[in-house]
C-alpha cells in the first residue's frame, strides 16, 4: 500500500479510538443506579478498586499487544510484486522465556494483591445484624430475627430490605424453589441463593440512601422483573422502622369506613389471605406452595404501604404520590399476569371490588 | 494393520464370488458421484464438507435468535419478544452456537483436513466418520424439533438444576434439548476416537507428532478434550433425563439432592469445551500467519508445547464459573489461581502470534485478516477472562454483560474469526472456487466492526450492573444507549455473514484449478484443488516440518532462498490427467452409518411421546449394527477390479510393499 493512505488510516484510527473514549467517558456519566463502579459501601469500594488495578495493568498488556500487532501489520507489509522472503526465523528460545516471563510476573503480582481479599470476603463478623433472606419466584422476604440491634418480636418484609447504614448485615440467604442471586451492586458482588442449601452475604450502606439491585441468577421466566431494593437509614430511623414494622395490623371495625371493610372481607373471600399473610389480621396462610410463617407463600403485607414497591420491585408505590400508588396497585390486581411469568393468582374482580381491595390495603400503613 | 474397522477375520478369501452382504436390504451404494452419493459416503472430504455447511445452516440460525435477542433488547421495555419467547431464543442461541456451530464447523475442517495433513489418504474410521456427522446432524434436528413442538428449551444452555425440572419448566423443550444433546455428544465422541487414532496411527512415513502442522495438534489437543470431557456432560444429561422423565431425583431439592452437582459436572464438560472451541481455531490461525508472512511459525515447539498445556490445565479452572455460589473461601482462592496461571499458555500464543508476523512479509489477503482479527479480539477475550480470574470482584461482574463481552470476545472473535480466516484460506482447496478476496476484505471489516460494535458496549453494561439474562429493562438504569449501540452492532454482524453468503455465491464462477493458490506450506498444497478422491496418489514420505514448503524451496549456495527448479506435485493438478482411480483403494460408501444414526431421534420420540417408538427405533439401530458389522469396509463388489488382491496393490510410487496390506494407502506408523 502507498504511504499517505497508511497514513489515513492511522488518522482513522485515532479518530476512532477518541469517539469511543469519549462516549465511554459521557456514558459513565448517566445516572446508573446500578454501577459497579459506582460503590456506596466499604465492600463495594474494594471490589471497585481491586477490579480498577487489574483492569489497568490488563490495559497495559491490551496497548502493548495491540500495539505491536498494529505496528506490525504497518510496518511489515509485503510490497506487491516483491517475493523475496525475509529472515526464516523458527523463533528463539531466549526471547520465548523472557515472553512466558511476562505473563507469569503479571499473574504472580495480581494474584499476591488479590488472594487475601477471597477469604475477606468470606468473613462475615459476628456482631453484624443478621436478616433471613428467602429468594423465590419472583420476589425477596426479609425477616429480621430478634438479636441485640433489634428489640422486639421477629417481623418479615419483603422486596425492599431496610439496614441501618454504616454496619455490617450478614444476610443468611434460602431459597424456596429455584437457585437464585443476591445483588446490590453499589453495596457488594452478588452471592447465590441455593435451594437446600444456607449462602451467607454481607452488605453494608456508607450512607443513608436507596440502593437498586436484582436477582442476577437466572430464574426462570420473570428472572428480569426479580428486583430489590435496600433502603438504608441512619439508625435512629432504622430503629423507627423496625418498631413500626414489628406492630401488628388492627382488624377494621364494622363501623368504620364502609369501604376498607369490605376489602377486608374480601380479602378473604377472594382468598388473599390464602397466601398473604397480615400480621394481627390473617395469620393462618393455607399454603399453595411450600411456605411456613416465617417464609410465606407471598409476600407478607402487614406494612404494605410502608414499601416503595411491589411485585419483585417492579411496581412502584411512590409515597408522595397517591393516586399513582393506586394506579399501580389496582392494575396489579386487575391482572398479575402484566409482570410475566408472576405466580400470583387471583379471580376476576369487579371494578367496585378492586376499589374496596384497595381502600382495605391502604390501610396497611 | 492399523486400527481400521476393517478385522481381517471378517474379510472374505481374496478372489471369491461374494454376495452382498447378509443384512443389506437394498443393493451396496457404490457412487462416489451426484447427490445420493452424499448420504452413503464415508470420503472424509465429503463429510467435512457436510458438517461445515450443516455449521453454517445452524450459524444462520443461531445468528437470527442473537438478531431477536438484540432486537428485544434495544430499547427499554422492548416488546419484540414475550419474557417467554426470550428465554428460548437465548438458550437456542447459546446452545446452537456451542454445540450445532462451533463444534460441528470445527469438526468440519479437522475431517477435511488432518488426513490430508498427514499424509494420510482417509480417517481411521472411515464408516464411523459419516456416523459421527449424521448422528450430529439428527441430534440438531431432533433438538430444533421442539420449536415446531411446543416451545424451545427455556432454561439457558447451561441449564440450571432445579430450575430445569418438570416444576419450573413443564414443557417438551428441555427433554428434547437433553436428548438432543446427547445424541451431538455421542457424535463428538465418536469423532474424537475416530480423529485421535487417526493422528496417532495414519500419519505417513516421517510425518512425526512433532512435524505435524499446529492446526493438527490443535484439534488433536481439543479431541482429547472431547474425549474426556463429554461423558462428564452425557452423565449429566442423562441424570436430568431420569429426572425429568421417570422422576429420578437426582435434582430434586425436597428429595435431599443438591442443586450445585448440576453446576460441577457442567463446568467439568464446560470449561474444556472453550478450549475445544478456541484451540483448533488457534490452530488454523496459526497455519494462516506463517503462510502469508512467509516466514515460519515463530516458537513451534512453544505452540504445541502450550497448546496441550492449555489442555490439561483447562480441565483445573472450572469452579471460576460458580464463584458467587457459595463453595468455600480455599476453594475459590484456588481455582481464582489456576485460572490466572492459565493465561501463561494463553499468552505464549498470542506472543508467537506477533513473533511469527514480526519482521515478516505480510499479504494482508482476507484469510490473514480474519487471522489478524483473531489475534487482536481473542487478545480483548483473554486480558478480561484475567479480570474475571480475581475471585472477590468477579462477584461483581459474574453474570453481567462483562461476561457476556467476555466470552463473545472469546468465541466470536477467537472461534468464528479463526473459522471465517480458515474458510476464506482453504476454500479453494475444497471446491475449486477462489472466495473474492474484494468481498472478502468488506466481509471482514463488517464482522470486525460489527464485533466490537455488538461486543465491546457490553463490558461497560456489565460494569453498570445490568445482569445478563434478563428479557427487558427499564430506562434510568444508564443502560439504554449502550444496549442501543450492541444492537446496531449486531446487525453489522449479520450483513457481513450475508456478504459471506454473497461471496460464496460469487465464487462459483471464480473456478481455479491452482493447487496452491497462497503459496501454502502444508501437504494440502501439495495436491489439485478441489482434493481429488484419493487425496495423494502415492504415500508420502515426510521429511520436514511445513513439508511442502522444504520440497519447493531451497537454500542457495550463497544462502538465499530460492523456488526449486522442478517441483513435483502428489496429484496431478491443473490439466494434467487425472489418477485412474481403479487402481487406488479406497473405502466403500455404505447407507448403515446413516441408518444406525436415524435409530437416535426416533428412540428419542419415543421416550417423549411413546414407548413403542423406541422399540423401533432399538430394532432399527440393532439391525443397522448387525448390518454395519457384517459388512466388510471395502465392497468387493466396487468397481476397480474383481479381485480383492487388485485393490491391495501398492500404489505406483515410493508406497513400499509392506504398507500395500494396509487398508489405506496413507498407511501407519
Amino acid at each position: 500500500m502507498t504511504p499517505p493512505l497508511s497514513g489515513r488510516r492511522r488518522w482513522l484510527v485515532r479518530t476512532a479510538l477518541l469517539a469511543v473514549l469519549v462516549l465511554a467517558l459521557s456514558a459513565c456519566a448517566n445516572d446508573a443506579p446500578q454501577d459497579t463502579l459506582d460503590p456506596a459501601s466499604s465492600f463495594a469500594e474494594e471490589l471497585s478498586q481491586l477490579f480498577t488495578g487489574v483492569f489497568l495493568a490488563a490495559t497495559a498488556v491490551f496497548i502493548v499487544v495491540e500495539g505491536l500487532l498494529i505496528a506490525a501489520v504497518l510496518k511489515f507489509r509485503r510490497t506487491p510484486g516483491d517475493d523475496s522472503f525475509p529472515t526464516q526465523s523458527h523463533g528463539n528460545p531466549r526471547t520465548e522465556l523472557v515472553l512466558l516471563a511476562g505473563p507469569i510476573v503479571i499473574m504472580t503480582v495480581v494474584a499476591i494483591f488479590s488472594v487475601g481479599t477471597i477469604f475477606e470476603q468470606f468473613d462475615v463478623p459476628d456482631d453484624a445484624l443478621d436478616v433471613t433472606v428467602t429468594g423465590q419466584k419472583y420476589w425477596w422476604a426479609y425477616s429480621y430475627p430478634e438479636q441485640d440491634g433489634i428489640a422486639g418480636g421477629e417481623f418479615t418484609t419483603a422486596n425492599e430490605l431496610h439496614i441501618p447504614t454504616g454496619e455490617t448485615v450478614a444476610l443468611e440467604m434460602v431459597s424456596q424453589d429455584v437457585i437464585h442471586s443476591f445483588w446490590a451492586p453499589r453495596l457488594n458482588g452478588k452471592r447465590d441463593v441455593v435451594p437446600g442449601r444456607t449462602t451467607t452475604w454481607k452488605i453494608k450502606a456508607s450512607e443513608p440512601g436507596v440502593y437498586e439491585g436484582q436477582c442476577a441468577e437466572f430464574c426462570g421466566t420473570s428472572h428480569a422483573y426479580m428486583r430489590l431494593r435496600v433502603v438504608a437509614h441512619d439508625r435512629a430511623d432504622f430503629d423507627h422502622w423496625v418498631a413500626e414494622q414489628q406492630q401488628e395490623q388492627s382488624v377494621p371495625s364494622e363501623t368504620g369506613d364502609p369501604e376498607v371493610y369490605a376489602g377486608y372481607q374480601l380479602f378473604e373471600v377472594k382468598n388473599c389471605a390464602g397466601c398473604h399473610r397480615v400480621d394481627g389480621v390473617y395469620e393462618v396462610v393455607e399454603a399453595t406452595r411450600r411456605s411456613t410463617p416465617t417464609d410465606p407463600a407471598a409476600p407478607n403485607l402487614t406494612h404494605l404501604f410502608s414499601r416503595t414497591c411491589i411485585a419483585g420491585c417492579t411496581i412502584s408505590l411512590p409515597e408522595d404520590d397517591e393516586p399513582t400508588a393506586r394506579n399501580n396497585l389496582e392494575a396489579w390486581l386487575r391482572d398479575p399476569q402484566s409482570k410475566p411469568g408472576s405466580l400470583m393468582v387471583i379471580g376476576e374482580l369487579s371494578e367496585t371490588e378492586i376499589d374496596q381491595l384497595y381502600a382495605y390495603l391502604r390501610t396497611l400503613d | 494393520m492399523a486400527l481400521t474397522d476393517e478385522r481381517p477375520m471378517l474379510e472374505l478369501a481374496a478372489g471369491d464370488p461374494v454376495a452382498s452382504p447378509p443384512l443389506g436390504v437394498f443393493r451396496r451404494p457404490q457412487a462416489i458421484t451426484g447427490w445420493r452419493s452424499w448420504f452413503t459416503s464415508v470420503d472424509h472430504k465429503k463429510i467435512g464438507i457436510m458438517y461445515g455447511a450443516s455449521a453454517m445452516a445452524f450459524f444462520a440460525i443461531g445468528g437470527l435468535e442473537a438478531l431477536l435477542i438484540r432486537a428485544q433488547l434495544a430499547v427499554p421495555d422492548g416488546e419484540v419478544l414475550s419474557a417467554e419467547a426470550y428465554n428460548q431464543a437465548f438458550t437456542l442461541h447459546g446452545t446452537t452456537m456451542v454445540f450445532l456451530v462451533i463444534i460441528p464447523v470445527l469438526a468440519a475442517f479437522a475431517n477435511y483436513f488432518i488426513p490430508i495433513m498427514i499424509g494420510a489418504r482417509d480417517v481411521a474410521f472411515p464408516r464411523m466418520n459419516a456416523y459421527s456427522y449424521w448422528a450430529f446432524i439428527f441430534g440438531g434436528l431432533f433438538l430444533y424439533c421442539s420449536v415446531l413442538l411446543g416451545g424451545g428449551p427455556d432454561g439457558g444452555w447451561f441449564a440450571y438444576a432445579p430450575n430445569t425440572s418438570v416444576t419450573w419448566s413443564p414443557g417438551r423443550g428441555m427433554d428434547f434439548w437433553t436428548l438432543g444433546l446427547i445424541m451431538t455428544g455421542i457424535a463428538s465422541t465418536v469423532g474424537a476416537v475416530n480423529l485421535i487414532v487417526t493422528c496417532l496411527n495414519m500419519r505417513a512415513p516421517g510425518m512425526t507428532l512433532l512435524r505435524m502442522p499446529v492446526f493438527v495438534w490443535m484439534s488433536l489437543v481439543a479431541q482429547f478434550l472431547l474425549l474426556f470431557a463429554l461423558p462428564v456432560i452425557t452423565v449429566a444429561l442423562f441424570l436430568l433425563m431420569f429426572d425429568r422423565l421417570f422422576g429420578a431425583n437426582f435434582f430434586n431439592v425436597d428429595a435431599g439432592a443438591d442443586p450445585l452437582l448440576w453446576q460441577h459436572l457442567f463446568w467439568i464438560f464446560g470449561h474444556p469445551e472453550v478450549y475445544i472451541l478456541v484451540l483448533p481455531a488457534f490452530g488454523i490461525v496459526s497455519e494462516v500467519i506463517p503462510v502469508f508472512a512467509r516466514k515460519p511459525l515463530f516458537g513451534y515447539y512453544a505452540m504445541v508445547l502450550s497448546g496441550i498445556a492449555i489442555g490439561f490445565m483447562g480441565w483445573g479452572v472450572w469452579v471460576h464459573h460458580m464463584f458467587a455460589t457459595g463453595v468455600g473461601p480455599v476453594t475459590v482462592a484456588a481455582f481464582s489461581l489456576t485460572t490466572m496461571f492459565i493465561a501463561v499458555p494463553t499468552g505464549v500464543k498470542i506472543f508467537n502470534w506477533l513473533g511469527t508476523l514480526w519482521q515478516g512479509k505480510l499479504t494482508l489477503d482476507a484469510p490473514m485478516l480474519f487471522a489478524i482479527g483473531l489475534v487482536g479480539l481473542f487478545t480483548i477475550g483473554g486480558l478480561s477472562g484475567v479480570t474475571h480470574s480475581v475471585a472477590a470482584s468477579d462477584t461483581q461482574q459474574t453474570d453481567t454483560y462483562y461476561i457476556v463481552a467476555h466470552f463473545h470476545y472469546v468465541l466470536f472473535g477467537g472461534s468464528m474469526f479463526g473459522i471465517f480466516a480458515g474458510m476464506y484460506y482453504w476454500w479453494p482447496k475444497i471446491f475449486g472456487r477462489l472466495l473474492s478476496d474484494r468481498i472478502g476484505k468488506v466481509h471482514f471489516w463488517l464482522m470486525f466492526v460489527g464485533a466490537n460494535l455488538t461486543f465491546g458496549p457490553m463490558h461497560i453494561l456489565g460494569l453498570q450492573g445490568m445482569a445478563r439474562r434478563q428479557a427487558s429493562y427499564s430506562s434510568g438504569y444508564g443502560w439504554d444507549f449502550w444496549n442501543l449501540v450492541a444492537s446496531v452492532g449486531s446487525v453489522v454482524i449479520a450483513l457481513s455473514f450475508l456478504t459471506f453468503l454473497y461471496n460464496v455465491w460469487h465464487s462459483r464462477h471464480a473456478v481455479t484449478n491452482d493447487p496452491d493458490p497462497w503459496d501454502g506450506r502444508t501437504l494440502e498444497w501439495a495436491i489439485a484443488s478441489p482434493t481429488p478422491v484419493q487425496n495423494f496418489d502415492a504415500e508420502v514420505t515426510v521429511g520436514h516440518l511445513d513439508e511442502w514448503w522444504h520440497r519447493k524451496y531451497e537454500e542457495g549456495a550463497d544462502g538465499v532462498l530460492r523456488r526449486r527448479d522442478e517441483i513435483t506435485y502428489l496429484t496431478p493438478v491443473r490439466d494434467e490427467t487425472p489418477t485412474d482411480l481403479s487402481t487406488i483403494h479406497l473405502p466403500s460408501p455404505s447407507y448403515w452409518p446413516m441408518l444406525s444414526a436415524l435409530a437416535l431421534p426416533i428412540i428419542g420420540f419415543g421416550l417423549l411421546y411413546t414407548y413403542w417408538l423406541c422399540l423401533v427405533g432399538g430394532l432399527l439401530l440393532v439391525g443397522a449394527t448387525y448390518g454395519w458389522g457384517l459388512e466388510p469396509s471395502v465392497d468387493p463388489d466396487a468397481g476397480h477390479g474383481h479381485g480383492h488382491d487388485d485393490a491391495h496393490d501398492p500404489p505406483a510410487g515410493e508406497s513400499s510393499p509392506a504398507e500395500a496390506d494396509d487398508e489405506l494407502a496413507g498407511a501407519p506408523r
